[in-house]
Formats: C-alpha cells, sequence, structure tokens
C-alpha cells in the first residue's frame, strides 16, 4: 500500500553504492568543513524537511525549528557519518525525531481519543450505515484542489498521536514495528491508533469524495 | 470449504430486499443473528476487528479465510474498506504531490540563512 514511500527508506541499511560518489565526495567536504559544501546540502535539504516536519507538527515555527537543530546534527556528527546510509535517509530520520520531540514537550500523546469515528453495529455485530462509497479514482479526486486540500486538513486536524502514527505508517512508509520503537509504545497500541485514525480520516472525507450512498446503488 | 455458487436469482432478490427501507432493517437483523450464529462466519464487528492484521498480512490461514468469506457476502463491509484504503491512498498521494512540488514553499531564505550561519560558526576544526 504505502510501498511507493517506503522505497526511499529501503535503502536505510544499505551500503553506498558506485553511483554514490558523488554523496560520498559532498560528506567528505562537509567533514572537512568547507562552507560550500554547508550551503549545498542546506539549500538541496531544507525544503523537504521542512514539509516534513511541518506536516508532523502542525506548526510554521517549530517546523523550522526541527529543520534548524536537525542541521545542527548533521554538522555535528558529520565526522561520524560513516556513509552507511543516505545522507538523506539520515536526515529523515532526524527530522522525524525532532518533530517527534517536539509534539510530545506539548502534548499527552496517550491521553487522546477519536471513538467518535469508529464504524457502528447493532447488537447482532452487524455494520449500521449508511456506508458510501465513490468510483472516482484517487487521481482524479486529488486533481481538484479543493478536495486535495480538504484532505491536507483532514490530517492536519487530528490529534496528535493519531497523526503522527498515520503519518509514520501511511505516508512515510514505516513499519508498525519501527513506529511502535520511535514512539515508544507498543505495536498492539500503533494498530489500534492506526486504524482509528484512518476512520477518522474516512468519515471526515467522505462527504467529499462525490460517494453515492451502499443502498443507492445495490 | 469453498463458498457455493449463489444463483443470480437469490443475489437480485436480497439486493431488492436490501435496497427497501422497509425490508432492509429486517434483513440486516436477520444476517446478523445468522453471522453471529453461523460456524464459519463473522460479524461485521469481527471483520473490523481482522481489519488492521488482515492488511498486515497476520492473520493466520483460518483467520484469513473467514475474514475473506465475509468480504464476499458483505456488501457493507466491501463498501467500508473500499473507502477506508481509498482515504489512505488520497493521503499518500496529497502528500507525493506536495513533496515533488513543494505545494507548502520550500524553505524561506531566512532560515536556510540562519543554518548556514549556525554551520559556518560550528564548523569542525
Ligand atoms: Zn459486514
Amino acid at each position: 500500500m504505502s510501498q511507493r514511500f517506503s522505497k526511499n527508506l529501503s535503502d536505510k541499511d544499505g551500503v553506498m553504492k558506485i553511483g554514490d560518489s558523488d554523496e560520498a565526495d559532498l560528506v567528505s567536504r562537509l567533514v572537512r568543513g568547507d562552507e560550500d559544501a554547508f550551503a549545498t546540502t542546506v539549500k538541496e535539504n531544507a525544503g523537504w524537511m521542512l514539509n516534513l516536519a511541518r506536516r508532523f507538527t502542525n506548526c510554521d515555527a517549530d517546523a523550522a525549528d526541527c529543520v534548524q537543530e536537525s542541521f545542527a546534527i548533521l554538522f555535528k556528527k558529520i565526522g561520524e557519518f560513516q556513509g552507511r546510509s543516505k545522507l538523506k535517509t539520515w536526515l529523515h530520520r532526524v527530522v522525524v525525531n525532532q518533530a517527534l520531540m517536539k509534539i510530545r514537550k506539548k502534548t499527552n500523546l496517550r491521553e487522546q481519543s477519536l471513538d467518535q469515528y469508529l464504524p457502528e453495529f447493532d447488537r447482532n455485530g452487524l455494520r449500521i450505515g449508511p456506508v458510501r462509497i465513490s468510483d472516482e479514482s484517487v487521481e482524479s479526486l486529488i486533481s481538484n484542489k479543493e478536495i486535495a486540500m480538504k484532505v491536507r486538513l483532514a490530517i492536519a486536524e487530528l490529534p496528535d498521536i493519531f497523526r503522527v502514527i498515520l503519518i509514520l505508517r501511511d505516508l512515510e512508509g514505516y513499519s508498525t514495528a519501527e513506529t511502535a520503537e520511535l514512539l515508544e509504545i507498543e505495536e498492539g497500541a500503533v494498530r489500534t491508533r492506526l486504524h482509528r485514525a484512518r476512520h477518522a480520516l474516512r468519515k471526515i472525507l467522505e462527504p467529499t469524495l462525490g460517494a453515492k450512498y451502499l443502498g443507492d446503488i445495490l | 470449504m469453498p463458498e457455493p455458487k449463489k444463483p443470480s436469482i437469490f443475489r437480485k432478490l436480497f439486493r431488492s430486499l436490501l435496497r427497501s427501507p422497509i425490508t432492509r432493517p429486517v434483513i440486516q437483523r436477520m444476517g446478523g443473528s445468522m453471522l453471529r450464529h453461523m460456524p464459519g462466519q463473522i460479524t461485521c464487528r469481527q471483520f473490523e476487528d481482522f481489519l488492521v492484521d488482515y492488511l498486515e498480512d497476520r492473520l493466520t490461514a483460518e483467520q484469513k479465510k473467514l475474514f475473506q468469506r465475509h468480504m464476499k457476502v458483505c456488501p457493507m463491509c466491501r463498501a467500508s474498506l473500499h473507502s477506508y484504503l481509498k482515504v489512505i491512498e488520497m493521503g499518500q498521494a496529497v502528500c507525493a504531490e506536495d513533496d515533488k512540488d513543494h505545494v507548502f514553499d520550500a524553505a524561506p531564505q531566512e532560515l536556510i540563512d540562519a543554518i548556514i550561519d549556525v554551520a559556518r560558526k560550528n564548523k569542525p576544526k
């Protein structure tokens, strides 16, 4: 499901290959304290890092802090950087960690609930409607700028713990085990909350999907 | 145990009963207690409980069979799963778009300058 997004993470333990010689060159310049190399690295990466941090923190100032702190860590630890992972993959992890620290400082991640979005069942365990479905493709839905913005807002409006788990698992391609480790919670708790987050997103977005009630199309 | 092929006339009747606001609740209630008491069938609630594990391929072979069988017979759960997955895909599509186009503008110049400045002051000796 999230293959496209795990691709850039899958090489996190990979050894550097010949094609990475440009990066090896950049890293050795960084280690030597080459100012141009610093500038290049910041210019090339600050944009996506800021995007990523903003997705997690929902706050421009916090996101900027995360990026700044991540580069501070990079510059401090560049001497230890052995090229065992790609620079970008390494930075990705650092930004995620910084963002999680920021969120933890602000909220108690444990005390949040999304029960109101869960599906309902009758006393026989049968689903209570309405259930809506939409035949429109994801591409065509998203090409509508208004819908795309609603998706962003729906994700942004999730309570912190649910948003963070949804981003890590479904958007950034981390596994359940990795997510549990990052958040220092049980894997079961990741799954339960992920399930709730997805259902909340579904409930919030359903009206914008141009969906029909199931009963109307049977 | 393979699912027996149902005659399409039965399916048509079933659908029309499910479509009518009068018979629908009755059918649902009957269906619900049937599912609850029938061996080899799970309820919609159990289907939901299995869902995340199904998607992570963590169900036992037996549970997987139950899950897939319920999906075959229950249009409500099918539809629910469909939109559940679709919304995830929409989130992924929007994020991919944002990362590609920097819909939210790239880092402001002041931030870049500040970071480079800090790096210059702290550069390795
Ligand atoms: Zn069902």
